[in-house]
């Protein structure tokens, strides 16, 4: 597969992944950009690999988390960013307590855990390829996803506490 | 609580806020048109080079832009190194400038049917040497410390792929060369291979890269690379602006034909672009070929995806464009 080959057929796919992890489109699109320009370099060993998608997707987690290294951008969602990634109109899953906070919440976790729950849920990945991604172990992997989970499920409940007291 | 189901609903809705990959593609592909050559060969590290300049000439283009300078009706660009030695076997294959920041320029030097494309492996026997000199605005420094010198000036060494090694140095204030050679040989004998021609390089200004063509708006940088490549039967002649790149080629340019029309007066084909693929979901872009009175064709291509006008763009680039006879083209194939 050529590059452009690859670039026809995953380019959505990977800005969605893109969008996910770093749940800012802007960043997305300039993290995948630079990812692609530098695995355009390194394709004809990138092609080579048994999924070069997979391992395009590791550049772009390690990009991401390189990137806020360098620059000290702290990602959280502004309102315009979120505001298109909530969008205005009603959402049915709001009815069910998900929806926009829950949107919201994921934005608020730390990166790490983001990736890790991102990988587990959108990308379906298991915690041995997360942590091979990550460059971790497993057990670091598990403990991402326990404490992002507990945050999105106690952060809900704690507001829906308050929202029943008021 | 928040089921599993609840996040994966909530992550589709976040990816479905992404950007647009039309977009992300045309500014993918734009910086890899530019850069082929350096993305190609440089590797991209994060620290600077701490190399002086010592004992080096200055070099004409040093703080300002290089000129153009028209000739007959194209554009030809100085080029203000020269090799005095490239290794056996390998010619001229292609020169390039970017004359806008950041200003570059390369050359590449190579056995006949090398092809640079990283994606090709370098196969035994194939040589191939490119000469590469930046401004610091636009440079990606080699790491390291430097561990040899050029004409007296410390030299940073690496290898990128397992077939290239490199040689950076700085010229003058401002002003970095990197020479990389690229062969399947011992790493030893292709360093000497890229110190050879890096100690070799002179500044006489005896070298340009012209081309016939010329967009007919020179203003609002009309222009932002030139670019002459391939061989005496079978060259290229590429002209890039930030909205489109016009190509003269000496062979029918690969791809679809698009709807027949009359360009120049002669039958063309465009294609609107706007196709969206039905597995990708993008977009493809307009473009045109037509072949000309004398028997080269002309490759028009809009750059930016999202220009509704792309069509229109691209026929009236190439109706009002300058094209003028060939340059010179027989420094192709041939060696210094």
């Amino acid at each position: 597969m050529t590059f452009d080959e690859f670039l026809a057929h995953r380019l959505r796919s990977l800005l969605h992944f893109a969008t996910v992890v770093t749940c800012d489109p802007d960043l997305a699109e300039d993290v995948l950009q630079e990812v692609l320009i530098r695995a355009y370099d390194r394709w004809r060993r990138i092609s080579a690999v048994e999924q070069p998608e997979a391992y395009v997707k590791r550049m772009v987690v390690n990009e991401y988390i390189s990137w806020r290294r360098r620059s000290a951008r702290v990602v959280t969602i502004d309102g315009e960013a979120l505001a298109r990634l909530v969008p205005p109109e009603p959402d049915p899953a709001a009815a069910t307590g998900g929806g926009d906070d829950l949107v919201a919440r994921i934005a608020r976790l730390t990166p790490r855990q983001r990736v890790v729950v991102a990988m587990r849920y959108y990308d379906d990945r298991t915690d041995a390829e997360i942590a091979e991604t990550l460059g971790c172990s497993e057990v670091t992997v598990r403990g991402h996803a326990a404490k992002a989970l507990a945050a999105l499920r106690v952060d809900m409940l704690a507001e829906r506490s308050v929202g029943h007291d008021l | 609580m928040t089921s599993e189901t609840d996040v994966r609903q909530a992550f589709e809705r976040i990816a479905g806020a992404a950007a647009d990959p039309d977009r992300l593609r045309a500014k993918v592909t734009a910086r890899i048109r530019t850069h082929r050559q350096r993305r190609a060969l440089l590797i991209s590290a994060g620290t600077a080079v701490g190399a002086a300049a010592v004992g080096v000439p200055a070099f004409l283009w040093l703080g300002r832009e290089p000129k153009t300078y028209p000739v007959g009706e194209g554009i030809s660009l100085p080029l203000h190194v020269r090799p005095t030695w490239i290794p056996d076997g390998t010619v001229a294959h292609s020169r390039a400038v970017n004359h806008v920041s950041p200003l570059w320029e390369s050359q590449l030097f190579a056995t006949p049917g090398f092809d640079s494309n990283p994606q090709t492996v370098v196969v035994p026997g194939s040589v191939g040497v490119l000469i590469y000199v930046e401004d610091l605005s636009g440079a990606q420094p080699l790491g390291g410390a430097p561990s040899t010198d050029v004409n007296g000036s410390p030299a940073v060494v690496a290898s990128t792929r397992e077939s290239t090694t490199s040689v950076q140095w700085t010229l003058a204030d401002g002003l970095i060369a990197t020479v990389s050679a690229i062969a399947a040989i011992d790493p030893d004998a292709r360093l000497q291979m890229a110190l050879r021609v890096a100690r070799g390089l002179v500044t006489d200004g005896l070298t340009s890269v012209a081309i016939a063509l010329r967009f007919a708006d020179m203003d609002d940088p009309a222009f932002t690379t030139v670019e002459v490549g391939g061989t005496p039967d079978n060259w290229r002649q590429q002209l890039v602006s930030p909205r489109a790149s016009a190509t003269l080629t000496s062979t029918r340019p690969q791809g679809g034909d698009g709807e027949p029309a009359t360009i120049r007066g002669r039958s063309g084909t465009v294609a609107a672009g706007g196709q969206v693929g039905h597995d990708t979901g993008l977009t493809t872009p307009p473009q045109l070929r037509v072949q000309l009175d004398d028997g080269r064709w002309l490759w028009v291509q809009a750059v930016d995806l999202s220009d509704t006008g792309g069509r229109d763009l691209v026929i009236e680039i190439a109706e009002t464009m300058t094209i003028g006879p060939n340059p010179d083209l027989s420094w192709l194939g041939r060696g210094v």
